[in-house]
C-alpha cells in the first residue's frame, strides 16, 4: 500500500504555506500601534520603551492598570508589559530580575524583599480593602461581628459545626497572606472539610464560594468586578485591619543589565505623582471607587 | 527514431557476448584491477549474525565465497537467505561477527567500492525512461549527461534492451524490469552481483531471457551470488549451493 | 445559547482585540512550526536512514521526549531564557520570542517522530536501491525527503496543530501580556478564569475552525492508492 500525494494539491499547499510563512513577519501587530490614544504627537520616545511590571492577578483583573497605563504611556512613552501572577511569583520575578518593577500588596513580603536588597526603591501607592463575602442568609452570623478577628472565629466555629464552607486562595497571594494573619490573630488553625484551599485566582475563588454557598475573603476590587456573576453578598467590612495597602517597587538594577531601570523609576515616580494618584482615585467600577491613593512624600 | 518493439528482443547468446570482450561491458574499473583472478577470496564470513529488532535472522554463519565461482543460496522463506544477501551487499547493519569483502571488513565505509551490486526480487525503477535509470549510477558518479546516456545505451544494446530505452521504466513487465535492473547494476563495472530470486514470478519466456543474460555474465567472469527456489536456475548457474535453514547455514555443495 | 450568539458577534463584528489575538496566534504558530520543522524533519529522516548500534534506543528516546508534559517543557525553557538563566541576554522571556522558542521546542520531537514513522511507510526498496547504486548520504536524504513529501506535509501540519492548541508553554513563557504575547489559548484560559465566557467562546470557535481546516488539509492532500 503506497501513499501518494495528489499532484495539484501538494505543491499548491506547499506554496500556500510558504507564502503564509513569508508573510508572517508582516504580522507586526506589536503593542505600540494598537495602544488606544492619540498617535505619538508629543510622546517622548525613551531608548528602551518596554517596561515589564510584575503584579498580582487581582490587580490586573480589577481593570485599574488597563485604565492607568495608556495614560502613563502618553506621558512618558513607556509601554508597560503586565505579567500578572501571584504575589509570591511576582516577587520571585523581581528576585530573578525578570521584571523591572513590581506592584504588589503584601507589606511583610515587600519589606523582606527590600531588606534582602532585591529592590532599589519602594513607595506606598494606594490601598483597597478586603471584605468577607458569603451567602446572603449568613449561616455563620458574621453580620454582627465587631472586628475581623471575631468574624474569623465565627467562621471557624460555623465550619466545624455545620460545615459552612470557606474558600481560601491558598496561593500565598496578598489576599492569602491577609487571611493567614487574621486566622493567627484569632488563634485559629483552620482545618477540615469546610476549609477549601483553592490555589487559584481571586475571581475563581469567588465563583467557587458562590458554587458552594460558602464564604471567602476578597479584595473589594475583584468583588465589585465579579459580584454580578454570583449570589453572594458582603457580610463583613470596614475593619482597618483588613485594609490592603499596595506598594510599587523598582527592582535593583545592579542585578542585571537588562533591567529597565529608567522605565521602572519613571513608573514609580508617575504612580506617586499628583497626576498618577489622582487618576487612581478616578478609577471607578459601577460608580464606586476601588482604590484609594495614599502616597505621602516624605 | 522510433523503436516500437513490443516484445523484448532476444539477448545475444553467451558465446557472442563473451567474444565481445571486456571493453564493452566495463565502466570505469579495468579488468585487471580486480584483486586476484578467479578463485581468489571474495567474501569471508565468520560467525556472522544479524537480528531485525531483536529477532535473529542469521545465526553465526561462516562461509567463504570466491571470485568467479557463482553460489546459489537456497532454503525456505525466512531462512535467512535474503538477510545474508543484503549483508553481503552492505545494505543492512550493523552485524555481529566478521564479514570481509576482498579482505576488508564491510562495516568500514566504502568497503565494497561499488564492486558488488544488489538486485531486489522486484527491482524498483525510478521515474523516467529506461535510459535515465540505467544512466543513473553514472550520474551519481558525476559522469556527464551525454556520456552517461551513451554508455547506458551501449550496455543496453549488448543485452538486447535497445528497444526499451525510451520506455517509461516503471511500466515494464517483470522480466523487462529485471533485465533493465541488471544492466543498471552493471553500468559502473561491478564484478559481483547479489541477486534476490532473480526469476521469481516471471513467465517462462522472461525466465529464459534473464537466465541467458546471467549465464552470459557468468561466462565473462562475473561472480553471481543469488537466492533461488528454482532448481533449474541453480543448476544452470551455480558452482556451489549454500542451503539455509532458520538462520543457520546448513550445508554446502 | 446567548453566550454563543454574543461570541459570533464578537467574531463577525470584527472586535479588534479578538481578531488581533487570532492573528497573533497564527503568527506565533507559523514561526514555531517553521523553527521546529527545519531541524526536526531532517533529524527524523536521518534517524530513518541511519544504521548504528544504538538506533532502537534513539527511537525510544525520541518517543519518550514526546511524552514530556508541556508544563515541564515550559519550565525547562523558562529556566533557560529567564534573565537569570544562561540565555537571559536574548530577552526572550515574556516576549514573543519566548513563546515561539517554547512552542518550537515542544513541536520538534513531534516533527522528528512523525517524519521517522512516516518514512517507514515508504517502500524500503527505494532507499535500498539508492544505497546499492552508490548514492551518498546527502543525496539519499534529499531523495527520501522528496519521495516522502506527503510525510513532511503531515509532520508540518501536525506541528502546526500542536503549537496552536497548546496553552501551558505559551502562558509560562509569554506571560499572557495584552497586545504582546496573548494567544487564543492563553486568552481563553484567562477569560474562563474570570468567568467571561463570551470572548472565550468566540476564540474557541475560531480555534476549532483552524483545527478542522488543518486536519482537513492534512487528509485531503493524501490518499491511499
Amino acid at each position: 500500500m503506497q501513499l501518494r500525494m495528489r499532484r495539484p494539491v501538494g505543491p499548491a499547499l506547499a506554496a500556500a504555506l510558504a507564502l503564509l510563512l513569508a508573510a508572517a513577519p508582516a504580522f507586526a501587530l506589536g503593542g505600540r500601534e494598537s495602544r488606544a490614544g492619540d498617535p505619538a504627537a508629543a510622546v517622548p520616545t525613551p531608548a528602551n520603551p518596554r517596561l515589564r511590571l510584575a503584579t498580582t492577578t487581582s490587580t490586573e483583573n480589577s481593570g485599574l492598570l488597563a485604565f492607568l497605563h495608556p495614560e502613563f504611556t502618553k506621558d512618558t512613552g513607556y509601554i508597560v508589559d503586565v505579567v500578572a501572577v501571584g504575589t509570591g511569583a511576582a516577587l520571585k520575578l523581581g528576585e530573578n530580575a525578570d521584571a523591572d518593577a513590581l506592584l504588589v500588596h503584601a507589606r511583610a513580603l515587600e519589606d523582606a524583599f527590600m531588606a534582602n536588597g532585591h529592590g532599589a526603591e519602594r513607595r506606598d501607592v494606594m490601598y483597597n480593602d478586603f471584605i468577607i463575602i458569603g451567602p446572603a442568609a449568613d449561616p455563620a452570623g458574621l453580620k454582627g461581628a465587631k472586628d475581623a478577628v471575631e468574624a474569623f472565629k465565627k467562621l471557624d466555629a460555623a465550619g466545624r459545626e455545620n460545615g459552612a464552607a470557606f474558600v481560601s486562595r491558598g496561593d500565598n497571594s496578598g489576599t492569602h497572606v491577609m487571611e493567614k494573619d487574621t486566622w493567627k490573630k484569632a488563634g485559629v488553625a483552620p482545618a477540615g472539610a469546610w476549609y477549601k484551599e483553592a490555589g487559584q485566582g481571586m475571581e475563581q475563588v469567588i465563583i467557587m464560594a458562590d458554587g458552594l454557598a460558602g464564604y471567602a475573603l476578597s479584595d473589594r476590587a475583584t468583588w465589585l468586578a465579579t459580584k454580578d456573576k454570583t449570589e453572594l453578598a458582603i457580610v463583613f467590612e470596614g475593619d482597618p485591619a483588613l485594609f490592603n495597602p499596595y506598594g510599587v517597587i523598582t527592582v535593583n538594577p545592579a542585578k542585571n543589565p537588562a533591567i529597565n531601570a529608567a522605565g521602572a523609576k519613571a513608573y514609580l515616580d508617575w504612580l506617586t505623582s499628583g497626576r498618577g494618584q489622582r487618576l487612581i482615585g478616578d478609577y471607578k467600577m459601577g460608580g464606586e471607587t476601588l482604590f484609594f491613593p495614599n502616597y505621602k512624600p516624605r | 527514431m522510433n523503436r516500437r518493439d513490443a516484445r523484448p528482443t532476444r539477448a545475444p547468446t553467451g558465446a557472442a557476448v563473451a567474444a565481445a570482450g571486456p571493453a564493452t561491458i566495463r565502466g570505469e574499473s579495468a579488468w585487471a584491477s580486480v584483486a586476484g583472478g578467479p578463485g581468489s577470496p571474495l567474501y569471508e564470513a565468520r560467525g556472522l549474525s544479524f537480528s531485525y529488532e531483536r529477532k535473529p535472522a542469521l545465526r553465526s554463519v561462516s562461509a567463504s565465497l570466491q571470485a568467479g565461482r557463482s553460489a546459489a543460496l537456497t532454503g525456505p522463506n525466512g531462512s535467512g537467505k535474503t538477510t545474508f544477501l543484503k549483508l553481503l551487499a552492505g545494505l543492512i547493519g550493523p552485524y555481529r561477527g566478521s564479514l570481509r569483502f576482498m579482505g576488508r571488513e564491510l562495516s568500514e565505509a566504502r568497503a565494497l567500492r561499488g564492486e558488488a551490486m544488489y538486485l531486489h526480487q522486484h527491482p524498483v525503477m525510478f521515474r523516467g525512461s529506461v535510459r535515465d535509470n540505467i544512466a543513473y549510477p553514472l550520474r551519481l558518479r558525476r559522469v556527464g549527461r551525454d556520456e552517461a546516456a551513451a554508455r547506458a545505451e551501449a550496455l543496453a544494446a549488448e543485452f538486447g534492451l535497445a528497444g526499451l530505452l525510451d520506455r517509461q521504466a516503471n511500466r515494464l513487465s517483470g522480466g523487462e524490469t529485471q533485465r533493465v535492473a541488471l544492466v543498471r547494476a552493471l553500468v559502473t563495472g561491478a564484478r559481483t552481483l547479489l541477486l534476490d530470486e532473480p526469476t521469481s514470478s516471471m513467465d517462462a519466456r522472461s525466465v529464459a531471457l534473464v537466465t541467458e543474460a546471467l549465464a552470459a555474465l557468468k561466462a565473462r567472469g562475473l561472480t553471481l551470488i543469488f537466492s533461488a527456489h528454482d532448481e533449474e536456475l541453480v543448476r544452470a548457474l551455480a558452482d556451489r549451493e549454500l542451503r539455509f535453514s532458520a538462520g543457520i547455514l546448513e550445508e554446502e555443495r | 445559547m446567548g453566550a454563543l450568539a454574543e461570541a459570533w458577534t464578537l467574531l463577525l463584528g470584527g472586535d479588534r482585540e479578538t481578531w488581533w489575538t487570532i492573528l497573533n496566534t497564527l503568527r506565533f504558530s507559523l514561526w514555531s512550526t517553521a523553527l521546529s520543522f527545519l531541524p526536526g524533519a531532517p533529524l527524523g529522516a536521518a534517524l530513518y536512514l541511519g544504521r548504528f548500534r544504538g538506533k532502537r534506543a534513539a527511537v525510544s528516546l525520541l518517543n519518550a521526549t514526546m511524552a514530556v508534559p508541556t508544563v515541564v517543557v515550559g519550565l525547562f525553557v523558562y529556566s533557560m531564557i529567564s534573565r537569570s538563566g544562561p540565555l537571559g541576554g536574548l530577552g526572550l522571556l515574556y516576549a514573543p520570542g519566548g513563546v515561539v522558542a517554547g512552542q518550537a521546542v515542544l513541536a520538534l520531537p513531534l516533527v522528528a517522530a512523525m517524519t521517522f514513522t512516516g518514512l517507514q511507510k515508504l517502500d524500503p526498496r527505494y532507499h535500498e536501491t539508492l544505497l546499492a547504486l552508490g548514492a551518498g548520504p546527502a543525496r539519499r536524504l534529499a531523495a527520501i525527503l522528496r519521495e516522502g513529501r506527503f510525510v513532511l506535509l503531515q509532520a508540518l501540519l501536525g506541528a502546526f496543530g500542536r503549537v496552536t492548541g497548546e496553552v501551558g508553554v505559551s502562558m509560562m513563557l509569554g506571560g499572557n501580556i495584552r497586545w504582546y504575547t496573548r494567544t487564543m489559548t492563553t486568552t481563553i484560559a484567562l477569560d474562563a478564569g474570570k468567568g467571561e465566557f463570551e470572548r472565550a467562546l468566540s476564540l474557541g470557535v475560531a480555534l476549532l475552525a483552524i483545527a478542522l481546516i488543518v486536519n482537513f488539509l492534512s487528509h485531503m492532500a493524501v490518499f491511499d492508492e
